[in-house]
């Protein structure tokens, strides 16, 4: 069979898979479809859903690749779609430029967060803890403690609508893929997610593509928060960098994501490890699992996970290890030196 | 010409670096900015900052926070971070609290289900310690994501058993633990075993050995997976307590307790003089002498009238400022560990 052929369908299989087991499931313990095809409602539940997560992991990837996992991106969510949008809502913008105005100010987030990296170099997970705050806390400043309230608000249910959101998470597919695989700016990501000191060592301005990831995270960050508050209304402050919540939880699909990568590359692999574990959530929510027991659920299977990525050479590396056992004791009969027990 | 100039040994910026990189410098720092802290809220508030009750206000906030923090100090040496701290606190708390309402209207008695809360407590932070040391050791998973994971799946599981619920202690017992310096004692005799174990003994000496060079202690025999697996038994150790200590104190265990544990006990660990990077200049006192600092600065600017979301705007950049301050700055950028 034809190498990509087969690769496309190890990648479909996936979501393919998910969807049969949590049918199977839900039908055997529920008696209901995991999606009840005989209304939209889960359909476009499950594109809306899917889309904002994947923004959010794409987000994830540019930098969690690296090694550097930024817990301040769920607070550049919040303020560049809070600010954002309040700015474009006082200008008397509406729709599309609420979107428009999300990404800017998350890239300008992003970009912040970036320099500040770059200047003071410290560890990315304590950088983002002290920037969630801090970011959480200029949201509340300049919002009055509001947030940003969508309610009546004309022009924003195209924000929310299932074709939309494909259309978005579409663009966000071409251009993390043309980022990733056919630019420059990939090729160096690839050379220090090897080593950050050869890549230094061989040119790599690893400063600026640091500041560059922070940026694009924060941008795909304002994209995916747009979304989410234009299907609820509104985006409410948080505090402690409760923000961090929804993206930590994509840490998941990312790592899956890299895993499905293998078979096709990065950004499609993200999109349908995405997808797939959003078919799992939705099976779950059919079986009437509380939100909290899913999330047990959830955090289960990625510790498994997980615990199968960090092994799964386990076996292939005993076997290599068995076999050079067995070349070193024939080596030693064939030289006359004898074979301890 | 300014490359020697940098160089020089004389020179006004190396003197600086010098005495800010002395080890007395370092430990000195954490009481000059804790009285520094003092002495500014006193001017602010006329006095009302530094009165008895608000220092014993301060220090009973401090607790729960200090103690945690005296444990966490064991998994930080190494030069790991533990997200889920705060995580496992509360779930302790929870299970505990649950275990022993569960035996008074059992028909049990107090004593008996005092014991019960404490063993169970423990016990429970221990085992969920162990098990991320243990899925880290010896399945290979790095220590970032299984604290992730943890943070995220403890947090679950207390919501699942609460739900919107409150667990309330009666307060007769609660207040009858307090008359009693319960939390005081709980909190001394595991700071003192603390002190012990990390100043005095093999173990402590091998924590901060890997913190400083992970390469050369294992090449001296001193194994990460090993010293690991019990830094991170001790810090569940103090997790336990300090979910005792939490229950002392308030008596009610929601899921919105503690919410902010996590990020206190780190910022406690750092503000108390000691490095995130762990290693030589790690000590067990600077949990405490962080926790009464985060709890100094959180109540000062309450005082004089600071809005609670600017409070934590201020700690994450006091944060980031002392993070980057206490640290070398490196040449390329930080480790990708994270």
């Amino acid at each position: 069979m034809n190498r990509r052929i087969k690769n496309t369908l190890i990648t479909l299989a996936f979501p393919v898979l998910m969807f049969l087991i949590m049918e199977a499931v839900c039908l055997i313990a529920a008696g209901r479809h995991v999606i009840d095809f005989s209304t939209n409602l889960d359909l476009v539940n499950l594109v809306r859903n899917t889309g904002i997560a994947c923004a959010i992991t794409y987000a994830l990837s540019f930098n969690l690749t690296s090694g550097r996992l930024d817990l301040s991106l769920g607070a550049q969510r919040l303020a560049g779609t809070v600010i954002g949008s309040n700015i474009a809502l006082a200008l008397g913008l509406s729709g599309v430029w609420l979107l428009l105005f999300s990404l800017t100010f998350g890239l300008v987030f992003g970009l912040v967060v970036g320099l500040v990296f770059v200047w003071a170099r410290v560890p990315p997970m304590v950088l983002g803890i002290g920037m969630g705050l801090i970011l959480e806390s200029v949201v509340y400043v300049t919002s009055g403690g509001v947030g940003l309230n969508l309610f009546g608000v004309q022009g924003i249910t195209i924000l929310s609508e299932a074709y939309f959101t494909i259309l978005v998470v579409a663009i966000l597919l071409v251009v993390v893929l043309y980022l990733v695989a056919y630019t420059k700016f990939g090729y160096q990501m690839r050379a220090i997610q090897g080593s950050q000191r050869i890549a230094q060592n061989s040119g790599i301005n690893i400063f600026r593509h640091a500041v560059l990831c922070y940026t694009f995270a924060g941008g795909l960050v304002g994209v995916a928060g747009i979304l989410d508050a234009a299907y609820k209304t509104q985006m409410a402050v948080t505090s402690g960098n409760a923000s961090s919540g929804p993206v930590v939880s994509n840490t998941f699909p990312m790592f899956l994501g890299i895993f499905l990568g293998r078979w096709s590359n990065q950004a499609v692999g993200i999109l349908v490890a995405t997808l797939t574990l959003r078919i799992f959530a939705m099976g779950l929510a059919k079986l009437q699992l509380s939100e909290a027991m899913s999330n047990v659920v959830n955090m289960f299977l990625y510790l498994a996970f997980l615990v199968y990525l960090a092994n799964e050479n386990y076996f292939k590396k005993r076997k290599a290890w068995a076999d050079r056992l067995v070349e070193v004791q024939e080596k030693k009969s064939k030289l006359g030196i004898p074979v301890e027990a | 010409m300014t490359d020697v100039a940098i160089r020089e040994p004389s020179s006004l910026r190396n003197k600086l670096l010098s005495v800010w990189e002395n080890r007395w410098t370092t430990r000195l720092m954490p009481f000059v900015i804790l009285l520094l802290i003092a002495f500014a809220f006193s001017l602010a508030t006329g006095g009302r900052f530094l009165a008895s009750r608000n220092l014993t206000i301060i220090l009973n906030q401090a607790l729960v926070v200090a103690t945690v923090a005296t444990g966490g100090t064991f998994i930080f040496a190494t030069g790991n971070v533990n997200l889920a701290m705060g995580a496992t606190t509360v779930l302790c708390e929870t299970v505990s609290a649950m275990a022993f309402l569960a035996i008074l209207d059992a028909g049990g008695s107090v004593e008996l289900g005092l014991v019960v809360m404490f063993v169970i407590s423990v016990i429970l932070a221990v085992f969920i310690m162990g098990f991320s040391a243990i899925l880290s050791t010896k399945l290979n998973v790095r220590v970032l994501y299984v604290t992730i994971v943890m943070m995220t799946l403890l947090a679950a599981i207390q919501q699942a058993l609460l739900g919107g619920s409150t667990l309330t202690i009666p307060s007769k017992i609660t207040r009858m633990l307090a008359n009693n310096n319960v939390h005081y004692i709980i909190f001394g005799v595991f700071f003192a075993f603390a002190v012990v174990i990390f100043h005095f003994t093999k173990i402590g000496r091998t924590l901060r050995f890997i913190g400083t060079n992970e390469i050369c202690a294992h090449q001296t025999g001193k194994f990460k997976k090993d010293y690991l697996l019990l830094a991170f038994v001790i810090g569940g150790l103090g997790m336990g307590l300090g979910a005792m200590v939490a229950i002392i104190r308030s008596g009610s265990v929601s899921i919105t307790t503690l919410s902010s544990l996590n990020m206190d006990t780190m910022l406690a660990i750092v503000l108390g003089g000691m490095s995130v990077f762990g290693g030589s200049k790690s000590f067990v006192y600077a949990g405490v002498i962080g926790a009464v600092t985060v709890t100094a600065l959180q109540n000062g600017m309450v005082m004089v009238g600071v809005d609670s979301n600017l409070i934590q705007g201020v700690r994450g950049l006091l944060f980031l400022l002392l993070v980057a301050a206490a640290q070398k700055r490196p040449h390329g950028l930080p480790a990708p560990e994270g």
